[in-house]
């Protein structure tokens, strides 16, 4: 695909900084969640597993308008199913265990077979599950990233390729169409963007440090990954500009979200087209 | 024990088992195909680089860890391009390789063709870290740089800059097109700065005849048609000249006349 710098500077555009856009009055907004608990964190950092729990249920219930976790996870998922849980395990901010092994409770707790339950990043190609699943989760911790503007949930899936430097041209462009690979396309049922510590900005060969991470103590849900990664984005943004006093553009913008939304229709970036349940309102949600 | 011989024996330079009171606990070795398994995305940009091999010590003493890491290029211009890449608005660091920054808990430094990454964690004093970057940098030969492109900017005494020889870098700074429009992939080089009123990239080429198709390219690409300053966007003017083999483009100058002057300076 072709890219020249008016139609790179429409994408940045795109990427919900600007509210400008209209929209259409009839069209149905996508809905994100946003559950955060100052309590999630207690002595030394430790997550409490309880407030944690309760974040990712009242989470789920919020995005099907459900008041039991279990009805809600029935909507997606049924017992018989060959479910994958994507994760990632990127050294500095990786996907908390607690997470995962609260996921991992709610599927059982629905009947879900175990053996037919797996968790992985780096091994789906080599794991049964992932190859025979049925529905995915994807579920991943938002960061800055120096090749692709931001780490997002768009970009989770990358691993579901053989060689994904071939998906690193162009700022990582094209990250949108692995999800129509026909393996993945249309079973992946909850986005769940990881928000307790997010890394708001990168500097050097590694581009972490927990300077720039600050305690968020959030989990944004969806059912598309493109409102959930415009609204994280939205969320860092609002942080740098406050930590720094001033609006940082992202090197390099992360078009990857945008395109994900124009050419491969995984969901809208336009702020007014998502409505964001809130939930626990905590101080500077920037959203 | 054989493999760590092979490999002690293979590296082009060695580090002490012992450095600063850290010994020296792990090595590994990283290449172009595997690199990403390392460092993940962001190892792009040393690909880009045409880095060749990656080296990997970690270092413990007590609690205290350092990990350095030594990426071997081919020649002395691309370990020079990646640390300008990676050089941010840390401190400057005197007497540690050509040049040399440490900002947080990170140190960098190029030399010859070489660049290293000192990283340390848990609370390690800049100066342990300094004198670590000392040793290891005993190590590495100084190399003369060939390249008329950093001859020139040398001359021109511009200090803050960025180097390339990749179309991907060159958008990173500055998107113009994902096409190799400027023929970096048969020996163009670049150089990016910010100016007083604008940016400025100066394009290098093997030869007059590229350099007059690589204008004619920037030209139709990037909307200049046939005007040597346009307002490329609102409020925005840039424009160029060519001089035998070097294009140079001015960008995103709030004024034209300021533009038209500087054009005019450099013809």
């Amino acid at each position: 695909m072709k890219i020249d710098r008016r139609k790179f500077l429409e994408l940045t555009l795109f990427l919900g900084f600007s509210k400008s856009f209209a929209f259409s009055k009839d069209k149905e907004k996508e809905r994100v969640v946003l559950v955060r608990d100052s309590e999630l964190f207690y002595k030394e950092n430790k997550i409490a597993k309880d407030v944690l729990e309760k974040m990712l249920e009242k989470g789920i219930c919020l995005l099907e308008g459900e008041n039991e976790i279990e009805i809600a996870l029935k909507k997606y998922f049924k017992k018989d199913e060959i479910i994958g849980i994507k994760s990632n395990e990127w050294g500095p901010l990786s996907t908390p265990k607690e997470v995962e092994d609260i996921l991992l409770n709610f599927l059982l707790k629905i009947g879900v077979k175990e053996e037919n339950i797996e968790i992985a990043d780096r091994k789906v190609l080599k794991s049964k599950v992932f190859q025979n699943c049925t529905s995915l989760i994807n579920v991943r911790p938002l960061r800055t990233h120096h090749w692709a503007g931001v780490g997002s949930l768009i970009k989770n899936y990358i691993m579901f390729v053989k060689k994904p430097w071939e998906y690193h041209s162009n700022f990582c462009s094209n990250l949108g169409s692995i999800w129509h690979f026909p393996k993945i396309k249309g079973k992946t049922k909850l986005n769940i963007l990881i928000m307790f510590t997010p890394l708001f900005y990168g500097l050097g060969a590694h581009h972490f440090d927990e300077k720039y991470t600050w305690k968020y103590c959030g989990i944004l849900f969806g059912k598309k990954p493109v409102p959930v990664d415009s609204v994280g984005l939205k969320i860092l943004k609002e942080k740098r500009k406050k930590y720094f006093g001033k609006e940082i553009p992202f090197q390099p913008p992360p078009i990857h979200i945008s395109i994900a939304d124009k050419i491969y229709n995984l969901g809208t970036s336009n702020l007014n087209e998502i409505e964001i349940i809130k939930t626990n309102k905590m101080p500077d949600d920037f959203v | 024990m054989f493999f760590y011989l092979f490999f002690q024996i293979i590296l082009p330079f060695n580090l002490k088992e012992d450095i600063e009171g850290f010994k020296k606990v792990s090595y590994k070795n990283y290449n172009e195909k595997n690199i990403f398994d390392y460092i993940n995305g962001a190892g792009e940009i040393y690909v880009s680089f045409k880095f060749k091999n990656l080296f990997v010590f970690e270092y413990k003493k007590e609690k205290n860890e350092l990990v350095v890491e030594i990426f071997e290029f081919s020649k002395p211009e691309h370990s020079l391009g990646i640390f300008k890449h990676l050089k941010g608005s840390g401190e400057e660091v005197f007497g540690i390789g050509e040049e040399a920054e440490v900002f947080g808990n990170y140190l960098i430094f190029w030399k010859g063709r070489y660049f290293t990454s000192i990283g340390a964690k848990n609370n390690i004093s800049k100066e342990v870290i300094k004198n670590f970057a000392k040793e290891i940098e005993k190590n590495i030969k100084k190399e003369e740089i060939k390249s008329w492109a950093l001859d020139y900017i040398k001359k021109k005494k511009i200090k803050n800059f960025k180097y390339f020889f990749n179309m991907n870098i060159l958008n990173y700074y500055y998107y113009f097109i994902n096409e190799d429009i400027f023929y970096f992939n048969r020996g163009t080089e670049g150089i990016f700065y910010e100016g007083k009123n604008g940016f400025i990239l100066l394009l290098f080429f093997e030869n007059e005849k590229m350099c007059e198709v690589a204008l004619k390219n920037l030209k139709e690409k990037f909307y200049f048609g046939d005007f040597e300053i346009k307002e490329i966007e609102k409020n925005k003017w840039s424009g160029f000249i060519k001089k035998e083999k070097i294009i140079k483009i001015f960008l995103d100058f709030k004024k034209k006349e300021e533009l038209l002057r500087i054009i005019n300076e450099n013809r």
